[in-house]
């Protein structure tokens, strides 16, 4: 995926319904997936250059991680009681 | 020894890709850079690079922008309507600062204090240079990169800028210490390569009928130049393919490495890395 469509998607999935602090996401998602982006960027920076960053240092691992989440949270969805 | 140096990457269009390789160089040597001065094209990677980007992931954004740029459509955002003045500096019915204020938000790039952008006064053809982070990056980029007969000046206050290269393509006054200059020379010849109408007619222009006069002279003595030339590259040759742009990027690694491992056997510069032998 092209890093401007990938920080798009990093930046709706530190955005997404229940989270508080998306900046506190993108850096779980750094720590997570073991990357090196230095840690005054992830302190100073805005999230938009944050996620690019994620973007531009992890690439194809990030997005098999999203994939894998947003695959997780389907299953969740399906698994849910009829009200 | 230089424990630290500046940065000046200059004006040039598309052949800021020679800057990009330049970059890659810079880092593999473990240079110390402390301030970046960028004009036009060399604005975009100081501001680029300063905000944190890495010279491999500088060149992957400008070959993923530069896939984009052969759709017309993509310069809808930045055709205008002029106000009188700014069309007689400019002559154009393009602008940078919509594009630019998209751009600078999408990538969440900021002003800091590394970085320095020079535009011209068109009025005065004096500098105006921005630095520190009290300015909007936009407004900045915009007007370092507003070169007359291709795009609207950017207004601000009671001024019209202009492309900062109208006051000196490759500016080393403003360092504060010894600077590497990437110097991008102008296209000398028309290319050989098929191209578009509208890269033609640029290419055309820069060759035989330049807009502004472009100071191009530095201190040779006090800095190290890196000059890179590519003689039938017209700097808004937008269109090139993907192999004459990393053509243009590995140039300025090898070109780059050479004359900074010179430099650094003459003890006019300080790497970190051990076996900086000048390259044959």
């Amino acid at each position: 995926m092209k890093s401007l469509q990938l920080q798009k998607r990093i930046l709706s999935f530190a955005h997404r319904d229940g989270v508080a602090e998306p900046q506190s996401e993108l850096t779980k998602l750094v720590d997570t997936l073991g990357l090196s982006i230095p840690s005054h960027v992830l302190r100073d920076s805005p999230p938009q250059f944050v996620a690019l960053q994620i973007a531009l240092v992890g690439a194809e691992k990030v997005e098999r991680h999203l994939d894998k989440l947003d695959a997780e949270s389907a299953i969740k969805e399906d698994i849910q009681p009829a009200c | 020894m230089t424990k630290s140096v500046e940065l000046v990457f200059g004006a040039g269009g598309v052949k800021g890709y020679f800057h990009i390789g330049l970059l890659k160089a810079v880092e593999e040597l473990g240079i110390e850079v402390s301030k970046v001065t960028g004009v036009s094209v060399g604005a975009i990677i100081a501001s680029f690079y300063t905000n944190g980007m890495t010279a491999d992931q500088i060149l992957k954004l400008f070959l993923e922008a530069h896939e984009k740029s052969g759709n017309p459509l993509l310069l809808a955002s930045a055709v205008t309507v002029p106000d009188m003045k700014s069309f007689l500096v400019g002559m154009s019915f393009l602008s940078l600062e919509k594009p630019w204020e998209e751009t600078v938000e999408r990538l969440g790039l900021t002003p800091n204090e590394r970085l320095r952008i020079l535009a011209c006064d068109a009025r005065s053809k004096k500098s105006v240079l921005f630095q520190g982070t009290d300015y909007k990056l936009h407004t900045a980029l915009s007007a370092s990169g507003a070169l007359p007969g291709v795009f609207l000046p950017v207004l601000l206050d009671d001024k019209l800028l202009i492309d900062g290269a109208a006051y000196h393509r490759n500016p080393d006054e403003f360092c504060e210490t010894t600077a590497i200059i990437s110097a991008l020379g102008f296209a000398k010849r028309l290319s050989l390569e098929l191209q578009d109408p509208i890269s033609a007619y640029f290419q055309w222009r820069e060759v035989y009928l330049p807009v502004v006069h472009q100071p191009t002279k530095v201190d040779k003595e006090r800095h190290i130049v890196v000059e890179h030339q590519a003689d039938d590259i017209c700097g808004l040759a937008f269109n090139l393919s993907p192999k004459r742009c990393m053509w243009m990027y590995e140039q300025g690694y090898q070109h780059g490495m050479q004359v900074l491992r010179q430099a650094i056997a003459d003890g006019k510069l300080e790497s970190d890395i051990e076996s900086t032998a000048p390259a044959n």
